[in-house]
């Protein structure tokens, strides 16, 4: 029985027999490298993290091919280094944007708090068509590197508290319920899940070294060792992106052996990043070149879209 | 309340577990969805009508199979190296790598060659002498040195230096003057028929001719695409230029004030989309890979213009870096077009390089470097800058001096022109070294 931190909560993640050789951090024919500062990473509309600083490896599927960022099923993200941060609304996002979203889903109007070591878990269910408030607090522990147990110890049900009936009763949730499926669990009273399941792709390969609940979110750090020089902003940019080595492509253009920088347009703004929408951030922005092939790509905000793929 | 918390859990985690995979699911396939119909459009034929084009190879994501480059040029002056290069006023080509299946790479200019279906270009005066001055007489020993073309209708005419048998007469320049007209050949070359020649102010086309004395006895010209006729200079458009070489026959060429005009129209069935810009001046490349720097643009749809609205587009092939480093890249719409814009062009009008006024001591004009020019207190000046200079004795070193039969200074490395195994003749046999 693994020991249960202080941590909470409900989503989360994952695991994946993932590992990796000394050689796989490098920059080389295998992937090219990304290296993220201060920067809000989307995958989909409110669905990512904010990452303060973050190394990555992004291996495309087919090691022949590139990685192709308008196809994010064709590749994999594998954090080696730094740390990213998932806020309660983004997993608020991730919740009732992607995993409830679909029509008759059971669950809505979640809401997702991180607290110091808890996290709070809210929302609405839905008990034969009537809509039931439920909230539940618990622990987050991080095991094997890749794996986030949530174990509720606080449940409450229309405003009922519901922990107490279930201890005088000496009763287990699997002794109630039975769920075994790909990438979650329920094992004694600790929900178990896999965090490819709950983030749209690319397949985040992760090796998390620690996971802890403050108040500005989930954050996950990482801390493998990387044997590249982590490159220099190519513009002096305190917030931006870069991508080093390997092949990449993005929409007809594919950049080989190069270093390409991604940044905010508008300047001193921390730079927000959308991967399924990126294109529309591209359009009203710019790219300048190096002489020497480097690409400079000024896109706009995410947050600073007001129509587009919104 | 036992039952309820049950619940709640339990249809947390069958929601978790059962609903994941169909969101994912869904929100895949949108996005799959979304990817599937661009990559139609990507992968659409954009080769221009009229070109016969092989069936393109399977493509992939570093490889979109379509052979060559399709590139129009309108009104763009379009310089191959330094200022060398067309004023383009339309011109449809296609750039063909050779080695098939691989991408064009503009870095590589001996990677590929333009085969120009249609278009017409015009060589000025200003860009046939550095043509001429910088790549075709770029050798030494030459026969002609710093010319300067002129052109009119229907004749062109040429002014310089020049050294008969190159080497004659010792280190200095006959001042020279050819003048012809311009014809194209059987052979499709540019021909300059010479029809007079003065040098030293006296016309000698009548007196060669009379004697049947033919220009290659007296001037040797030593350059791929140059060729010296009896009384003509062929010229093949194929590959007097600097590489990239050109292919396609020329179907009609003629001289006039503005320069050298030169029409092709191997295929003027080849008809190209309108480009995506609202300009007169523009580069299009409208299908075909295209690699610039370490990048492939795959089946690219790329239009280059300037970013002024007053002078055309001036694209530098050998410098298109510079350039474009200091243009802008834009992606106006999700379909991947390019539209790079280019500073404007700064240059105008070639100006002729400053001639330095020295002259040698027999009083022709001669290069003079400016460390051969003092002014009246002794120190180094320009040249131009001399009105009565006084050139500095020079002393060479003993085992560069070489002297012709009658005993001038001769360049060493013109002696070494025509009987490399016996460095103490010239051209004619003679003994010149001392």
């Amino acid at each position: 029985m693994l020991k249960i931190k202080k941590h909470l909560l409900i989503a989360i993640l994952l695991f994946l027999p993932f590992h990796l050789s000394a050689n796989d951090t490098n920059a080389s024919a295998d992937g090219p490298l990304l290296f993220i500062n201060k920067t809000n990473f989307r995958f989909f509309d409110d669905i990512g993290f904010y990452v303060p600083k973050l190394v990555v490896k992004l291996i495309p599927n087919d090691p022949s091919q590139p990685v192709v960022f308008d196809e994010p099923t064709s590749f994999s993200i594998t954090p080696l280094e730094g740390e990213v941060v998932l806020s309660g609304s983004a997993l608020e996002a991730l919740l009732n944007k992607h995993v409830f979203s679909f029509k008759g889903a059971p669950l809505r109007a979640l809401t997702a708090k991180t607290l110091d070591k808890v996290f709070v878990l809210g929302g609405q269910m839905n008990r034969n068509g009537k809509w039931v408030p439920f909230q539940m607090k618990g622990n987050l522990t991080l095991s094997e590197g890749h794996i986030l147990k949530y174990v509720p110890w606080a449940v409450s049900v229309d405003g009922e508290d519901a922990v107490a009936v279930l201890k005088a009763a000496n009763v287990s949730l699997d002794e109630l319920l039975t769920v075994h499926a790909k990438g979650a669990d329920l094992i004694g009273s600790t929900i178990v899940l896999n965090a490819r399941l709950l983030f749209p792709p690319p397949k985040l390969n992760l090796n998390i070294a620690t996971a802890n609940l403050e108040e500005r979110g989930l954050v996950l750090t990482f801390n493998q060792t990387i044997n590249s020089k982590v490159p220099a902003s190519l513009t002096n940019a305190d917030s931006s992106m870069i991508v080093t080595g390997g092949k990449v492509k993005f929409l007809q253009t594919m950049a080989e052996n190069t270093t390409a920088e991604f940044q905010s347009l508008t300047e001193g703004k921390e730079f927000d990043f959308n991967l399924y929408n990126y294109v529309d951030q591209l359009v009203p922005g710019y790219i300048k070149m190096g002489k020497n092939g480097t690409i400079m790509a000024y896109m706009k905000n995410y947050n600073e879209i007001e129509t587009v793929g919104k | 309340m036992l039952k309820l918390f049950a619940a709640v859990t339990f249809s947390l985690s069958l929601t978790l577990v059962s609903n994941f995979l169909q969101a994912n699911e869904d929100f895949v396939t949108n996005q799959q969805t979304e990817l599937k119909s661009q990559k139609n459009n990507w992968e659409l034929d954009n080769i221009p009508e009229g070109i016969q084009a092989s069936k393109p190879r399977i493509s992939t994501a570093r490889d979109s199979g379509i052979d060559g480059v399709n590139l129009y040029a309108k009104n763009v002056n379009f310089d191959v190296v330094d200022r060398i290069g067309f004023h383009i006023e339309e011109l449809a080509a296609t750039l063909v790598a050779k080695n098939t299946g691989e991408p064009v790479s503009f870095d590589d200019v001996e990677s590929f060659t333009i085969n120009i279906h249609h278009g017409k270009v015009l060589v000025s005066p200003e860009v046939l002498t550095l043509l001429f001055n910088k790549h075709i007489l770029d050798y030494s020993p030459r026969p002609l040195n710093k010319l300067t073309i002129s052109t009119e209708d229907n004749y062109l005419r040429a002014e310089g230096g020049l050294r008969l048998w190159s080497t004659l007469p010792g280190n200095d320049w006959l001042p020279a003057k050819l003048g012809g007209t311009v014809s194209l050949s059987e052979d499709n070359k540019i021909i300059y028929n010479i029809d007079q020649v003065k040098a030293l102010g006296i016309p000698l086309a009548g007196l060669l001719k009379l004697l049947h004395v033919k220009l290659p006895w007296l001037l040797s010209l030593d350059r791929e695409g140059a060729q010296l006729g009896s009384y003509e200079l062929a010229l093949d458009h194929r590959s007097v230029f600097p590489p990239p070489a050109l292919a396609g026959n020329l179907s009609d060429v003629s001289v006039s004030p503005a320069g050298l005009h030169l029409t092709f129209s191997d295929n003027p069935d080849v008809q190209f989309d309108r480009a995506p810009v609202n300009k007169d001046s523009f580069l299009w490349i409208q299908s075909g890979d295209p690699k610039l720097y370490g990048i492939v643009a795959l089946n690219a749809q790329v239009a280059i213009v300037s970013e002024s609205v007053t002078t055309p587009l001036r694209f530098n092939l050998y410098n298109y870096r510079q350039q474009v480093a200091e243009g802008t890249i834009r992606v106006p719409n999700q379909d991947g077009t390019l539209i790079v814009t280019l500073p404007a062009d700064t240059l105008g009008a070639i100006v002729p390089e400053t001639e330095k006024i020295c002259r040698n001591r027999a009083g022709f004009r001669a290069h003079c470097p400016e460390s051969m020019c003092e002014n009246s207190s002794g120190f180094k000046v320009h040249c131009d800058d001399v009105s009565n200079y006084r050139p500095r004795s020079v002393t060479p070193d003993p085992e560069t001096i070489c002297r012709n039969s009658v005993g001038f200074r001769i360049h060493c490395d013109d002696v070494k022109l025509s009987y490399a195994d016996d460095k103490c003749k010239n051209s004619l046999g003679f003994n010149i070294c001392k």
